[in-house]
């Protein structure tokens, strides 16, 4: 065995300095690249937008915006491959804040199962049974992808689970969010955003309606059926000052909650910051929330 | 003494028809003195202890008596197996004659056969740091790569884990190393001695491209009486009894590290990324005389290893969740006869192996359950022809049943020459399958010895019939029948070795042959593997020169290994289908190693050897070549162990070359994870930085009376206390870069009573 898992069972130690943070927002990052719809088949339209923060809130420069074509061997462990970063294997959308572009006809075939003639074997769908359409946003040299999560048809799948599967598949939508309640974290006070005292543990509760959490269907190839499944969810937390416990909140699949909490440890000086939610669904939909906050 | 230096390098089956010197000492068993005046006859041999307690003698092969005797001593009988072309070291433990408790023996003695060969006994292996666990001694060999920090892979000069084998008594074995690495899976009280061939080994073995690892298990009847051991690690005890002919030793063994760690501190803030695994393991051995010159052995072992741990995260999507179980059970029956003229031997064994592993790196699973039934007859007989002329013939039969299922992603687990880089998720696809892999070994193997004068040759060859099978050919769709696919493969490996005689102390050899080895039955998926796949194939060579003096051996060998067929993943973008794996893998392995040995110097023995290698894959005719992935360029280990009256002490030094890693060259964001992902440079383009260890064992023995040995040791690894980079590890946004590093200065201190 090599070593990439097997040394996951080191005897070691390891190095704090790389401990690093991603909930801490200390330079320009981009934090979210949303389809919509969050799922579609080929060929469909789909808008795209991407949250781009910074240490001093938002940050408008428009992305530049590509399909990628570059198809991903079963090899890579990646979301891409490196190819999505050549501009020669990519379809050119534009710079803007938001563009809105068709999903490439091929894309069952780039991305998903479907497979030249000749017999060759299909791409493996994710955990949920999804294939995605990379979506390339280039800002300042960095580059995200988004995936909008495209319909395909199940490859290689007994008849009536493939029929099963054509008739109760519902596409995944993106989730929404409720507002972001801020709560004083030892008396349970609901805080104004406008006033938070400095040093304070302010809880915070990110919520969304129960419907965010879509039923679906999907294909399971152990048994070579098609099962009933909810979305599991994950708010991921960002502050631009004080800290936070954790980077990210896990709602398992099974978990019927309909809210997350976690504690963000304000800032012991005063001034304006920012938090961002992003809620992500297991099928690839995402939901975003920013707040201003002022610390008093 | 000088006849002795020309022995040690003869080829093994020829060996079988003339003397090895057998050298002893004969000491007190509580005090270690040296014991003159002894007499000891063997067959038409008699001879007599100095006054340094040393003594010589010259048996042919097989096993013999020694009868150590003398008015002040209780008489000693301890059986010994001298082996062809092996010198052998001998320490004889005796009791004064009014002490009438049990008796011992320890055999110690580090002769190497062939160019790169390595044979160590495990009184000696066990007085080397290593937790006392003799077979720990084969990663402190020479021609062994410096194994990762917990790693159980054996590399051997330049050869993956999977293409070296390791048999105890002839029969396979699938792991030595308990999981973790702490401790062998084999058990401790019941090994005999330890061989290693790194390349070019005999017709007698197959199945294995890279080397060949031999545990031999020791006599049941020098074993003590009753033995127990323990330390933060775990416990043993062993016991032995005679009933009629029949001797039978058995041993057993208990981890108790995860729950002494627990006791002091919570091993998750003590070390997150430490394995903490439970591990058992039981041997038995019996051996009876049947008639004269007739023997049965037996034995069974087992090993259970189990794991269960989480890594945490800050962020639950890069959480990772282990659950591992490792069982195997193996069992055989061997019949010996021996001859005037050479001797018979045939051995039936079979096992089973039961393995799952359980992982989940975030969302993405990554299951394999595994079950094999495995067995298999042995037969070899050897006969010397003439003077000049001895011929061995055998035959071997394997065969492995194995049922697998496996559910997740097909980059998990990742296998050699996966670019890929700490900390990345893999593969978010997820697959499942369930199928059964044949795989049959018929085998008949020659080897004729001839010699003259200076020369010593040896012709073999080994003709392997392979049934290779599995049970579906194509991807299970619904209740579609399945269509297996079954291949009848015949090879024919050449092998054979050249020795000429310099003088009474200069030796010069050159071995080469062919190797074939099946596919693993866990790549004969359809959905994540090729069913078809076939025999991966090697050539090696290897020539040396050796001199020898006294107790002192200087030895130099040149290798090379040329690997082909090799089972590598398919990169195309879209792999037909049933098959994302090929065999257009090629390697080649060049290197030198230069060791000098030292065998009972004044009780000190041991080896320093430099190893300057070279070892590189292809894993496509039209790809790069690249670095193996435990390549090492530079190897460099001291280890020595030194015996004095009651005390023991023992010492391992290594420097090693950083193995290969990729490079991160750039970074992208993977909104739907909502983490980073590094972009890697060429595969195995860069190193880890060098390494380097100095561990120290010292042992303390002391006789409680009515026969009660006790012995209290301390073993403190690591003495500089260096941190030696084990990984490269990243920040979050693969931004930085540092070191997963090994621990700092341990110590493990145990006691050991023995009757």
């Amino acid at each position: 065995m090599k070593h990439a898992w097997r040394l996951l069972l080191l005897l070691a130690a390891c190095d704090d300095a790389l401990d690093q943070r991603l909930a801490n927002i200390t330079d320009t990052r981009v934090l979210a690249v949303i389809s919509e719809p969050a799922e579609a088949k080929p060929k469909a339209m789909v808008t795209l937008s991407a949250l781009v923060v910074g240490p001093d809130g938002p940050i408008a420069t428009p992305p530049a915006w590509a399909f990628c074509i570059a198809p991903k061997p079963p090899t890579e462990d990646n979301v891409v491959v490196p190819g999505c970063l050549d501009d020669s294997q990519i379809v050119d959308l534009g710079s803007a804040a938001t563009v809105t572009g068709a999903l490439p006809k091929d894309g069952c075939l780039l991305f998903g199962p479907d497979t030249p003639p000749g017999g060759f074997r299909p791409r493996g769908a994710d955990e949920t049974g999804g294939f995605y359409q990379p979506v390339r946003a280039e800002i300042a040299g960095q580059f995200a992808f988004g995936l909008p999560r495209i319909t395909c048809d199940l490859p290689n799948s007994p008849a009536q689970a493939a029929t099963d599967y054509r008739t109760m598949y519902k596409a995944n939508a993106n989730p929404t969010l409720l507002p972001l309640a801020l709560t004083d974290a030892a008396t349970g006070a609901t805080v104004s955003p406008d006033a938070i005292p400095a040093g304070a543990d302010v809880t915070l509760t990110a919520a969304w309606p129960a419907e965010a959490a879509e039923r679906y269907v999907s294909y399971d190839p152990g048994p070579q059926v098609v099962v009933p499944r909810r979305e599991a969810m994950r708010v991921s937390w960002f502050a631009t000052a004080g800290s936070l416990p954790v980077d990210a909140t896990a709602i398992a699949e099974d978990d019927l909650a309909t809210s997350a909490t976690t504690t963000w440890h304000a800032p012991t000086t005063r001034g304006a910051a920012f938090l961002w939610l992003v809620l992500r669904d297991s099928r690839g939909g995402i939901a975003t929330q920013q707040l201003a906050v002022t610390v008093e | 003494m000088r006849g002795w230096t020309a022995v040690a390098l003869v080829c093994a089956a020829a060996a079988s028809a003339r003397a090895e010197v057998v050298r002893g000492r004969v000491v007190d068993r509580t005090t270690r003195a040296p014991v003159g005046g002894a007499v000891i006859p063997v067959g038409g041999e008699l001879a007599a202890t100095d006054d340094d307690g040393g003594f010589g003698l010259e048996l042919p092969p097989g096993r013999h008596e020694l009868v150590v005797t003398a008015d002040f001593l209780a008489p000693l009988t301890r059986a010994i197996v001298v082996r062809a072309g092996q010198a052998l070291d001998v320490t004889l433990e005796v009791d004064a004659a009014t002490d009438a408790t049990g008796e011992h023996i320890e055999i110690t003695g580090t002769a190497p056969s062939a160019p790169g060969s390595t044979h160590v006994d495990a009184a000696f292996a066990r007085i080397l740091p290593g937790g006392g666990d003799a077979a720990k001694i084969v990663q402190s060999l020479p021609a062994v790569a410096r194994p990762s920090a917990g790693s159980t892979d054996i590399v051997v000069w330049g050869a993956a884990p999977s293409e070296t084998r390791v048999f105890v008594d002839g029969v396979p074995v699938p792991a030595l190393y308990h999981v973790g690495g702490y401790r062998s899976a084999l058990g401790n009280d019941l090994i005999g001695d330890i061989r290693l061939t790194p390349a070019a080994f005999g017709v007698d073995r197959g199945g294995a491209i890279g080397g060949v690892i031999d545990i031999g298990l020791g006599d049941p009847g020098v074993a003590p009486a009753w033995r127990a051991q323990a330390d933060v690690l775990d416990g043993s005890a062993e016991g032995r009894t005679r009933i009629g002919a029949l001797v039978i030793a058995a041993a057993v063994r208990q981890s108790w590290l995860d729950q002494a760690i627990g006791v002091v501190r919570d091993p998750r803030k003590l070390a997150p990324n430490a394995p903490l695994p439970r591990w058992t393991d039981a041997q038995v051995v019996a051996r009876a005389e049947l008639a004269p010159r007739l023997v049965l052995t037996a034995w069974a072992l087992g090993s259970l290893d189990a794991l269960e741990r989480t890594l945490a995260s800050d962020d639950p999507a890069t959480q990772t969740d282990e659950n591992t179980r490792q069982r195997f059970v193996r069992a055989q029956a061997t019949l010996r006869r021996e001859r005037d003229t050479g001797d018979d031997r045939v051995t039936v064994w079979g096992g089973a192996d039961r393995n799952t592993d359980a992982f989940h790196f975030g969302l993405v699973p990554a299951n394999l359950a595994t079950t094999k039934y495995v067995g298999g007859l042995r037969a070899a007989q050897a006969d010397r022809l003439s003077d000049e002329l001895a011929l061995a013939i055998g035959l071997d039969l394997d065969g492995e049943q194995a049922h697998l299922a496996r559910l997740g992603s097909l980059t998990i687990p990742a296998r050699e020459g996966d670019l890929h880089i700490f900390g990345q998720p893999p593969g978010d696809d997820v697959n499942a399958d369930t199928w059964r892999a044949t795989t049959i070994d018929a085998a008949g193997h020659v080897a004729l010895d001839g010699h003259a004068g200076p020369v010593t040759a040896t012709l073999g060859a080994r003709v392997d019939g392979w049934l290779l099978g599995a049970s579906r050919v194509l991807p299970h769709i619904g209740t579609n029948p399945a269509f297996g696919s079954q291949q009848i493969l015949v090879t024919a490996d050449p092998r054979g070795s050249v020795q000429v005689r310099l003088s009474d102390e200069v030796v010069v050899r050159a071995d080469a042959g062919r190797y074939h080895q099946a596919r693993d039955g866990s790549d004969t998926s359809a959905v994540f593997g090729t069913p078809g796949l076939g025999l991966e194939q090697a050539w090696h060579a290897i020539t040396g020169a050796q001199w020898r003096r006294g107790v002192g051996a200087l030895e130099g060998a040149v290798y090379a290994r040329s690997l082909s067929d090799l089972v590598v993943r398919d990169l195309a973008v879209t792999p037909p289908l049933g098959k994302v794996l090929t065999q257009n893998g090629s390697g080649s392995v060049v290197g030198v190693q230069v060791t000098a040995r030292l065998v009972g110097w004044h009780g000190l023995s041991g080896w320093l050897s430099y190893n300057l290698s070279r070892s590189r894959r292809t894993d496509d005719p039209t790809a790069p070549t690249r670095f193996f992935d435990h390549d090492q360029t530079h190897g460099l280990i001291a280890v020595a162990g030194w015996e004095r009256g009651p005390w023991s002490v023992g010492t391992r030094v290594r420097y090693a070359t950083g193995e290969p890693r990729s490079a991160v060259i750039g970074v992208l964001f993977d909104s739907q994870s909502g983490r980073y992902q590094p972009i890697p440079g060429p595969l195995n383009g860069i190193r880890l930085p060098a390494f380097f260890a100095a561990d120290l064992r010292g042992e303390r023995r002391l006789g409680l009376g009515a026969g009660v040995r006790a012995a209290v040791y301390l073993e403190v690894q690591n003495l500089t206390n260096r941190r030696n980079a084990e990984e490269l590890i990243y920040s979050a946004d693969f931004a930085r870069q540092g070191y997963l590093t090994s621990l700092p200065l341990l110590a493990i201190a145990g006691l050991r009573i023995e009757r």
